[in-house]
């Protein structure tokens, strides 16, 4: 029995409906690939906009006075990148904290600050290889010089004898009662840069996240909160990412700078870059990346509450939960050259 | 001669359209599985990851890819069509329609034309799949690509198909006889 024209014409609109569901489904979730970038040098600056605090339930550390300055060579093509690349401080990175008593015993109390002396490269899983760093603690100085293979760090007290120990002695010295004050205080000024160089990480990933987001609200008029899929889809528990403008006051709708925003975060950066990143923070005085090279951009960011895993996950697995938390405000800038 | 007015009447053998039509979802299917940069939304994970697919996409050319997804989205949906409408004006309209949609599927990609979409999609009310619904067309239209490139493979999708059609033999079993 032949089809009727009806059924003909049912027939075909299942299949111009198969035909839209297929074309969404397989789009993509990243925007557009980025045109033709050259490799560059980006140097950048997190500036203390505030007391920032890690915490990682068990322990609180605070800083203040942190002016992270470095830079780190960009790939080719990539407009934020994520991936491996060292990152190096220099001269001019300086901060500073308040060791509570309780952290991690009675004996290590006080201020110190520090600052790099001689430019040091941190990275995922790469400790700092050549390099030196200064602590200044109850009125005394101590260089702490990396040695070129890592392995070990050369500690010079008050202009004292240079004493040799291994990277991950001198790491965890701090908390060690009976090493010598200065010795730990300098330890706890350099795990301190340790959050710190996460900081700087994160605040790249933060205006990436950020910048393609806005890409894709542009011109849509978005006056209202909308939770979107960040770039983990098949994750659990449920990605979400949701982004409000608390102050428009570039343009309605149109991000421009000066705005200011609100972004909720919760388990994004899997699909792209198989991190881990969770955060609740107010955005302030967003200023726009323009297209064409030197590239520039800044923000305030007020961490709420910002987690990010600073490792490589396989798919389906979780951070460690006891990595450190971040809340605090800090000023971010970058320039391209 | 092949007549304009003759369109109408034929008709593909059946198992020709099926052949063609399975050789082209296949190719769509493998375009998709190893022959992209980014993974399609929704790909599960397991999938993304199989070792297998890893390695061959290490192998895929690029030039491969390029336009050919919407060749073969065109070409598929065309067929499709023509397996359902045989015959008649409704052959002509599965044709000229499938091909209109593919179009329109890719004009909306348009800067001028997706930030309208997009924010007339914003508007509708929450039902329940409001996120869901908006997460698909945000990421399809805003997020889309528009190239001039791909209207062109939409509509070679089209010629090649008209060809077929027009080249093969009518079906004698179900041919419409004119008085």
């Amino acid at each position: 029995m032949h089809a009727t024209s009806f059924q003909k014409l049912a027939g075909l609109a299942i299949v111009w409906c198969a035909a839209i569901l297929l074309a969404v489904g397989s789009k993509s979730y990243d925007p557009d690939p980025a045109p033709v970038l050259p490799p560059v040098m980006v140097d950048f600056v997190v500036a203390n906009g505030g007391l920032i605090e890690f915490s990682n339930g068990t322990t609180d550390d605070s800083v203040n006075m942190a002016n992270l300055r470095g830079s780190f060579e960009k790939p080719a093509n990539d407009r934020i990148t994520l991936r491996e690349v060292p990152v190096s401080f220099d001269v001019n990175t300086s901060w500073a904290a308040s060791v509570l008593p309780a952290d991690p015993d009675e004996l290590l109390r006080g201020e110190f600050s520090a600052a790099v002396t001689d430019p040091l490269e941190f990275g995922f899983d790469r400790q700092p290889a050549i390099g030196q760093i200064r602590s200044d603690f109850a009125g005394t100085s101590t260089l702490v010089t990396f040695s070129a293979t890592g392995a070990s760090v050369t500690l010079q007290i008050g202009g004292g004898v240079a004493q040799t120990q291994g990277f991950q002695d001198f790491r965890n010295a701090y908390t060690d009662s009976n090493r010598d004050l200065n010795e730990r205080m300098a330890s706890k000024a350099y795990r301190t840069l340790e959050n710190l160089w996460l900081v700087s990480r994160i605040s790249e990933t933060l205006h990436r996240e950020i910048e393609q987001q806005l890409q894709m609200f542009e011109s849509v008029g978005l006056q209202s909160s909308l939770e979107l899929e960040c770039d983990n889809p098949n994750g659990t528990p449920a990605p979400s990412h949701v982004m409000r403008w608390s102050n428009d006051v570039s343009d309605a709708g149109n991000a421009g700078n000066g705005d200011n925003f609100t972004v909720n975060w919760r388990n994004c950066l899997r699909n792209a870059d198989g991190r881990y990143l969770e955060a609740d923070m107010n955005i302030e005085n967003y200023q726009l990346a323009n297209d064409t090279a030197p590239r520039m951009m800044s923000y305030t960011a007020e961490a709420l509450s910002l987690f990010f895993a600073a490792r490589e996950l396989p798919a389906g697995s979780f951070p460690d939960e006891n990595q450190e938390r971040v809340t605090g405000r800090f000023i971010v800038s970058a320039n391209e050259q | 001669m092949f007549k304009l007015s003759d369109f109408s009447s034929r008709a593909c053998r059946s198992l020709t359209l099926t052949r063609h039509a399975a050789l082209a979802v296949i190719a769509g299917v493998l375009v998709y599985l190893v022959g992209r940069d980014q993974m399609p939304v929704l790909m599960p994970l397991w999938l993304q990851t199989q070792p297998v697919l890893v390695h061959l996409r290490n192998f895929w050319p690029d030039f491969l890819t390029l336009q050919l997804p919407s060749f073969l989205h065109a070409y598929i949906i065309l067929l499709m069509g023509i397996m359902v409408c045989r015959t008649g004006r409704l052959a002509t309209v599965a044709i000229m329609g499938g091909t209109v949609l593919c179009l329109t599927l890719e004009f909306v990609q348009h800067p001028s034309v997706s930030s309208a979409v997009a924010t007339a999609f914003v508007e509708v009310p929450d039902t329940g799949m409001r996120n869901v619904a908006i997460n698909a067309v945000l990421a399809y239209v805003v997020a889309g690509t528009f190239d001039y490139l791909d209207l062109v493979a939409i509509l070679l999708a089209t010629l090649l198909l008209t060809l077929q059609i027009a080249t093969s033999e009518p079906d004698r079993t179900r041919s419409v006889e004119r008085p």
